[in-house]
């Protein structure tokens, strides 16, 4: 189940709801628990099963690290500690991994190893990095041991972040777990988020997905150098619309029942520097890979070449996570030598450059990115940088280019106005900063925003989802 | 002291304004929650009171039903994509919901919706479906083989381009679509010398300013085919063929199955028959898989109906027999998809007998039929687009294994 569907919004969201609010609040996490068991079984039934395990796997691993560390056996702590560890990675790598390495494997190996490719479950790269979260720091003896299983598989399954994130640390919704609660207000403003995420998911980024999917199946004669890059400008904003918008919807979710999680994306698109890029985009991960890798590995605190490797391992990992093929491993390599370079060769020239040319810069290289991230191998995403550039033989400019440039021009604008804070300030400022209140249009403009969406998502054929993949 | 003072102030003026917006938030918040409760509760309520539909006249679709419980389908995950289909097709006012969405594309300067383009003065036209090469290339050289089987009998091919190659001048400016002259060109190297290929594209392209494609539907008009006819005769050695003819206006407020999938319905469409002035053959349709005997190839009951374009035989069948009372020698197999159903009403009076086989639900074996009736002339006629993506030829006009 995804929340931009009909089924989601007005079945599925309104008996939680209901039922949430009418039951005493010792039963909220068990429904909460209940409800997102239903939710992750929806798409993939069989693989509740794992779900299961996982919750209760980690319950126990938790108990068990506590319970050692508590009577100073820290081998014993360390070995279950460690074995939690492998069988959380080993599952993700199970899942997402085994065919990629196998297929790698046949390629070099004299003998071919017969298999065959699982389908992933949904959302497992999300919830396998909050379980470790959750072991890692209940060895660190970070967090408290959840001896509630119910209020543990709340925390793993709860379906606002189930299956995109934002990635939550067990230590930053532990109290509010065990205790929370929702005013009016507050389920408002959890409103007003989840209602901004449809609309950046559903009017912003379905739309220009269409143009992205039109151009990326064009036949190579037909690319010209402009359409490649306004396809390579409409997966931009897609990508970012479509992600940033689902955590939205997350986070409000999230607020309606109670719970804050942490902001996932900061107007990523306004950054001076690559730097900065990654410190708006995805915060979530960002901020687990520095926690859990980054950090253990020395970080920054370390000698230059180590600090090198350091950098590397992360953004390998990061371009991993993504996806179990190579361009995403390039895509992860990509940014840690930009990281790189930025630091130990460019960051005084970008300090006095003006902005908007440290924006453009960004950019630039932000789209290169998104090419290899966008293709379905390294092969395609070097003939579509090809295209890009004029090596591909479609001309600059076509009919088809004239035809997309048409058909999109006014959505790319408003694409760009939302990628900024600008829009979204001065609404704020006209609507609550002056000497009188425009409540009406706040209500006006949200309300919109649902009946727009609506209106897509009954007629949807086309109502894809990029980050389900990870 | 009078700066500290002033600081203070101004701290406390800031303050003030910061919590007289935090103020102003949580009551628009808690407006915002109540209202999009309200909402919620009156879909609800809406979509439980309103009756289910089978059909939707203007999608032109059977809409997704109650799903049946069983364990399979809940295990399997069918149920839970059978209940959301439900869900949205039978979502209330879904019609006005649809048309909404569409305003809204055109809204943002959209000339595309639902693979449709919405091209000029009110034409829409298919978004041109990729190729099935695969099966193309199979259904290619199973033709040629049927061809060489039956050296005796003349085999031809016609592919009828399609309005977005015929009228581009209406395609919105720039729309990308197929070039059917490349692939008209392959499908006649594919298909070899056995095979005589009948090309209709200048007979269409010549009269482009003319009505011969609906506006709303992806068909030609009976008077596309009826130039398309000229070419046929002219190719198949027809002789002297009728020039005139006394044309019927049965339908001109026709909205065919481009409007159900864009949802525009703006356009209305003419649909005329035509009858040869010099006098009419007489004949009789047997529908082989309904067993059903009629005198006319039209179907008026049609006209009420929503797809008025099925007043040609009611449809597509499996297979047609039409036996004319005239006294030509020539027996005609017709390979055909809907295209053709407007064609025969010029075909009739040059044939004793017209086989018209439709491949996608035909299962018997045709080399029978080419013996036990007599067959002299074969022709296979297809709008290009839906011949590029056909899967079902090949099966057909497979070869009978000898048991």
């Amino acid at each position: 189940m995804i929340f931009s569907s009909v089924f989601f919004i007005f079945v599925f969201l309104p008996i939680v709801l209901l039922v949430y609010f009418l039951v005493p609040r010792k039963l909220k996490n068990l429904v909460i628990l209940l409800f997102s068991l239903v939710f992750y079984a929806w798409g993939e039934p069989v693989y509740i099963v794992l779900m299961l395990f996982s919750i209760l796997y980690n319950y126990v691993a938790g108990i068990e690290i506590d319970y050692h560390r508590s009577r100073g056996m820290d081998g014993r702590a360390r070995f279950t500690f460690w074995m939690a560890v492998a069988v959380n990675l080993g599952i993700l790598g199970f899942f997402k991994y085994y065919g990629f390495l196998l297929e790698n494997l046949n390629a070099i190996l004299p003998a071919e190893i017969p298999f065959r490719a699982l389908s992933l479950p949904i959302g497992i790269s999300f919830y396998t990095f909050q379980t470790l979260s959750y072991v890692i720091d209940v060895y660190l003896d970070k967090v408290e041991v959840q001896r509630n299983i119910i209020s543990f598989g709340t925390y793993i399954s709860m379906f606002p972040q189930l299956i995109a994130g934002p990635i939550v640390r067990y230590a930053d919704v532990e109290a509010q777990l065990k205790n929370r609660r929702v005013t009016l207000a507050r389920f408002g403003d959890g409103t007003a988020w989840f209602l901004r995420g449809l609309g950046k998911k559903v009017l912003l980024a379905n739309n220009i997905g269409m143009a992205y999917d039109a151009i990326a199946a064009l036949p190579s004669g037909q690319l010209s150098v402009l359409t490649a890059w306004i396809g390579c400008a409409a997966y931009t904003f897609q990508i970012y619309f479509d992600f940033s918008g689902y955590s939205d919807m997350a986070i409000g979710l999230g607020k309606m029942f109670g719970f804050e999680f942490m902001k996932n994306f900061q107007y990523p698109y306004t950054s001076a520097s690559i730097t900065e890029f990654w410190r708006r985009w995805h915060i979530s991960l960002g901020s687990w890979f520095r926690e859990y890798v980054y950090i253990p590995l020395g970080g920054n605190r370390v000698s230059t070449a180590k600090h090198i490797r350091n950098i590397m391992v992360v953004w390998m990992l990061t371009g991993l996570w993504h996806g179990a093929a190579w361009n995403f491993i390039f895509w992860g390599l990509y940014y840690g030598v930009l990281l790189l370079i930025e630091k130990y060769a460019l960051k005084n020239i970008l300090d006095r450059l003006p902005a908007f040319v440290c924006r453009i810069y960004t950019m630039f290289f932000v789209m290169i990115g998104w090419v290899f991230f966008f293709s379905p191998g390294m092969g395609s995403a070097l003939r579509y940088l090809g295209a890009m550039f004029g090596i591909g033989g479609g001309g600059f400019l076509n009919g088809t280019t004239v035809y997309y440039f048409r058909n999109y021009f006014l959505l790319f604008i408003v694409l760009i106005l939302c990628s900024g804070s600008y829009i979204y300030k001065k609404f704020l400022q006209i609507s609550f900063g002056g000497k009188r209140e425009h409540k009406v249009l706040v209500l006006t403009a949200y309300l919109l925003i649902f009946l727009l969406s609506a209106a897509y998502l009954v007629n949807a054929t086309y109502n894809p989802f990029l980050y389900f993949r990870f | 002291m009078a700066t500290r003072r002033e600081n203070q102030e101004k701290i406390d003026r800031r303050t003030m304004r910061r919590r007289l917006l935090a103020r102003r938030r949580a009551e628009a918040c808690r407006w915002l929650a109540g209202i999009f409760v309200l909402l919620l509760a009156a879909a609800g309520i809406l979509n439980i009171v309103t009756k289910d539909r089978e059909f939707s006249d203007s999608e032109n679709r059977m809409l997704a039903a109650f799903p049946e419980f069983t364990w399979e389908s809940v295990k399997s995950g069918k149920y839970m994509s059978e209940f959301e289909s439900y869900v949205a097709d039978q979502f209330f006012l879904r019609d006005q919901w649809i048309t909404l969405k569409l305003y809204e594309d055109i809204l943002l300067g959209k000339r595309e919706s639902n693979g449709v383009y919405l091209g000029k003065d009110g034409y829409l036209m298919e978004v041109p479906d990729e190729p099935d090469q695969e099966n193309l290339r199979k259904n290619l050289s199973s033709m040629a083989a049927f061809a060489e089987r039956h050296p005796e009998v003349p085999v031809y091919v016609s592919l009828a381009p399609n309005a977005f190659s015929i009228l581009k001048e209406k395609l919105p400016e720039g729309a990308p679509v197929r070039d059917q002259a490349a692939d008209i060109a392959d499908i006649r190297t594919a298909l070899g010398d056995g095979i005589r290929y009948i090309d209709l594209t200048d007979a269409l392209r010549e009269h482009h300013e003319e009505y011969i494609y609906y506006k709303t539907d992806h068909h030609w008009t009976s008077l596309g085919a009826r130039y398309a006819f000229s070419r046929l005769a002219e190719d198949m050695e027809l002789g002297e063929t009728e020039t005139d003819y006394t044309v019927y206006t049965v339908a001109d407020d026709f909205q065919g199955t481009l409007a159900s999938q864009s949802g525009y319905h703006k356009s209305r469409d003419t649909v005329q028959i035509y009858e040869p002035a010099g006098g009419e053959t007489d004949y009789i349709v047997l529908y082989a898989e309904e067993g059903k005997k009629t005198t006319s190839i039209y179907d008026s009951a049609s006209l009420e109906e929503k797809d008025k374009y099925t007043v040609f035989f009611g449809g597509n069948h499996s297979r047609v027999d039409i036996n004319t009372t005239g006294t030509q020698d020539r027996n005609l197999l017709l390979f055909k998809d809907s295209y053709a159903n407007c064609m025969v009403q010029f075909l009739l009076p040059y044939f004793q007998n017209i086989i018209m086989v439709d491949p996608r639900y035909f299962y018997d074996n045709v080399d029978n039929i080419m013996e036990s009736q007599g067959i002299t002339d074969v022709l296979f006629l297809y709008n290009l687009n839906t011949f590029v993506c056909d899967n079902s030829i090949a099966d057909v006009l497979a070869e009978e294994e000898s048991t």
